[in-house]
């Protein structure tokens, strides 16, 4: 008998001590990157489905119960998922609370833009703390997964060497995928990522005559370089940002609000004005106001998911981006 | 000397070097505080919101025909009998809430009330404070929400709702009737599980409640000395993407001062159905629901049991505006024989979330005065400002 409990004990110590860390994540995208960093020492869930608008996913019963038992919960912030806090309230859940080690806010410490001037209702739904759209900027999602290894090994610190480990393959890896394997190889994923940090990419490689390395998403971006895309919502701000085109207006009037007739006429002009060919909405909008305007000037509309899973073929970051670019070039 | 000038330059580039790292430090240094707002935020003020109702009625009985509602138990003109004629500021509602300490959270909603025009009170529709783990325990079983005060009790689904998160301009008759016109709003504890069930696309709730007795259309003894019980059952199911389903029994039981009399007992189911596709989820969904209601208080004419429930449906046009429909059916407290049932269809429009207008029309029939209908015309403005908590998950956006 005491063997068979020796036994036991022996056989039930690995079982406990392997369950993974449980992790829920507000959206598929940061469900995708906990994945790369935790590994097998993570279980990961997403609150949000691949295709839901993340300002508006319903904090119901089926969430209160999947972020119950979680040990994290992690969102982007910045004012996105308003409805996190409901669903963390109603789940009981207290390791997940707001300031708690199991609550990783993935855009903590990262620059933003589009943060407002002045705080008003007047202007839509605002974001107050700035515009939240962080994980379209491949350079933005090595911080946000630097977080999450951050948050992961102060959770669970006897997996810290391995999160630490995957997040640095999971940095050379976009390293790799923006930049070009050949040019990481020469330079070194950390200068190329400052450079690009501070603007001054293309005059460094110009000076070091090391344009023609330049490969990856950047290559793949060249021929987006320099041109006028409007966007529905200001989704793609860091995007394009990252890849050097402008977005001279949204087609939505105000964030939140859909475009008054007025309203669209202006857009139509500017489009003309602007020589804009491509006119981009989030796969969770309306396009028919973009595609009223795209009648009237000859634009493209592209309807796109921002997030990973929408699509079969954007499963994961690398996928997503590499889809983004294809459509917005129009090369698929 | 000749190695004085490169020298001079090597120390020059290597402070600039320095100066640079610094003040690349520094940057990072001041976007890390700009982007840590969120953190650092949390005053230590309640957020506030205030909800603005205004609501306006037009309407009258079929050949001047007079009921006297009131002592019957359709009262009100929450359930569209009683209308003046007129616009006025229905409602403005405080909504106050906030941590109070790392067990407790605390809201407190103070509602002032223009019920017909000129007649104004003030109440606390709700103030309570929600223990998010035991003290002692320092834990929450079951996801435990154990909350105590004054609050909307969990019997079915719209009695939970204010009327400004209401999906149409006024509660069934059936809910004033039988609980007042506020509904079931009562001070006492209430506990909430979150019960263990097998998957993910499930979530079975369960909610217990132990609130003063009383002061109901249902019993309307104030000074009851009987706490009254109350239990709801909500089991939501993602069917599939963007279809959601959620059914609930609800049961309030009372027992009386007087002890030969029979306890007051209300039975209730519920349901609910959501499609909201996740292309332009904004812009479409779908709403199927309905609650009945069984009060086991025998009426003194038949001696039978009171019945009575509503069915409503919505659907979305566009981002803007929705069309909503409502049957409600309910026998009466004194006299099951004599019922009243009427159909009503809404249209709402809303500019943002913050700014609704509403229109509608319902005609309602007496069944023991023949040909004694209501038609009720009513427009309804909602506006709310301040830092608006989430909506109750499944009604509207």
């Amino acid at each position: 008998m005491i063997r068979f409990f020796a036994l036991l004990v022996i056989f039930a110590i690995p079982l406990w001590a392997s369950k993974p860390l449980q992790v829920v994540t507000t959206l598929p995208i940061l469900q995708s990157i906990a994945k790369a960093i935790g590994g097998a020492d993570v279980e990961v869930k997403s609150l949000g489905r691949p295709g839901q608008d993340p300002h508006f996913i319903q904090p119901g019963p089926d969430l209160w119960k999947k972020t119950r038992k979680a040990d994290v919960l992690i969102e982007i912030g910045l004012n996105l998922e308003l409805w996190a806090q409901k669903v963390v309230d109603e789940s009981g859940n207290l390791k997940v609370r707001n300031g708690q080690p199991g609550r990783i806010v993935a855009s903590a410490g990262i620059a933003v833009v589009d943060v407002p001037k002045v705080l008003s209702r007047e202007f839509g739904d605002v974001h107050p703390d700035g515009n939240p759209h962080i994980w379209l900027d491949p350079i933005r999602v090595k911080k946000i997964a630097a977080n999450i290894a951050r948050g992961f090994s102060l959770v669970d610190p006897t997996h810290r060497d391995t999160y630490n480990l995957n997040l640095q393959s999971f940095q050379k890896r976009i390293d790799e995928a923006l930049f070009g394997e050949q040019l990481v190889r020469e330079v070194g994923g950390e200068k190329l990522t400052r450079e690009c940090e501070a603007g001054n990419l293309f005059r460094y490689l110009k000076d070091k005559k090391l344009e023609s390395k330049l490969g990856g998403w950047f290559k793949k971006a060249a021929p987006l370089r320099g041109q006028k895309i409007v966007t529905y919502h200001k989704s793609w701000s860091y995007f394009a940002d990252r890849f050097g085109f402008t977005v001279p207006t949204e087609i939505e009037e105000k964030p939140g609000i859909s475009p008054s007739l007025k309203y669209r006429d202006e857009v139509i002009a500017l489009v003309k004005q602007d020589n804009v060919k491509t006119l981009v909405v989030d796969s969770y909008y309306d396009r028919s106001a973009a595609d009223y305007i795209a009648g009237k000037t000859g634009a493209r509309v592209i309807q796109v998911p921002i997030d990973v899973g929408y699509v079969k073929v954007a499963g994961d970051y690398f996928s997503l981006i590499d889809y983004l670019l294809d459509q917005l070039n129009g090369t698929k | 000397m000749k190695l004085f000038p490169p020298l001079l330059i090597i120390i020059s580039i290597s402070l600039h070097a320095d100066q640079i790292d610094s003040l690349q430090a520094q940057i990072d240094q001041l976007k890390e505080q700009v982007n840590t707002r969120q953190e650092r935020a949390s005053t230590f003020n309640p957020g506030i919101t205030v909800f603005g109702n205004l609501f306006g009625c037009l309407g009258g009985a079929d050949d001047e025909v007079e009921h006297d509602h009131g002592a019957e138990g359709h009262e009100g003109h929450h359930h569209g009998a009683a209308c003046p004629n007129s616009l006025w500021l229905r409602e403005v509602e405080l909504d106050f809430r906030a941590s109070v300490d790392p067990w407790a959270d605390a809201v407190l909603i103070l509602s002032l009330e223009q019920e017909q025009p000129g007649i104004f009170s003030a109440e606390v529709e709700e103030g309570y404070v929600t223990l998010r783990q035991l003290p002692v325990i320092n834990a929450a079983p079951l996801g435990l929400k154990l909350k105590a005060g004054r609050f909307l009790t969990s019997f079915g689904r719209f009695n939970k709702i204010h009327l400004h998160d209401l999906p149409q301009p006024t509660l069934p008759f059936i809910m004033t009737a039988f609980f007042g016109d506020h509904g079931l709003a009562r001070n006492g504890v209430s506990a909430q599980f979150l019960i263990p069930t097998p998957g993910d696309d499930n979530a079975l709730t369960a909610t217990i409640e132990v609130v003063g007795g009383g002061g109901i259309a249902l019993s309307p003894i104030e000074d009851h000395t009987w706490p009254g019980f109350l239990g709801h059952l909500g089991w939501f199911f993602n069917l599939s993407d963007g279809h959601d389903l959620e059914l609930g029994a609800s049961a309030y039981v009372e027992p009386q001062n007087n002890k030969p009399v029979k306890p007051v007992q209300v039975y209730g189911g519920d349901f609910n159905y959501k499609w909201k596709p996740f292309d332009r989820g904004e812009w479409r969904s779908f709403l199927f629901g309905g609650e009945a209601f069984l009060a086991n208080v025998p009426d003194q004419i038949s001696g039978n049991l009171p019945f009575g429930f509503f069915a409503w449906s919505q659907y979305q046009f566009n981002q803007n505006a929705y069309l909503g429909l409502r049957y409600t059916y309910g026998q009466n407290l004194i006299d099951r024989t004599h019922y009243k049932h009427g159909v009503g269809m809404f249209f709402t429009y809303y500019t943002t979330e913050f700014l609704r207008f509403r229109f509608g029309y319902e005609r309602l029939v007496d069944r023991v005065v023949a040909s004694a209908g209501e038609n009720q015309v009513m427009f309804e403005l909602n506006f709310v400002f301040g830092s608006h908590p989430v909506e109750p998950y499944w009604v509207n956006r």
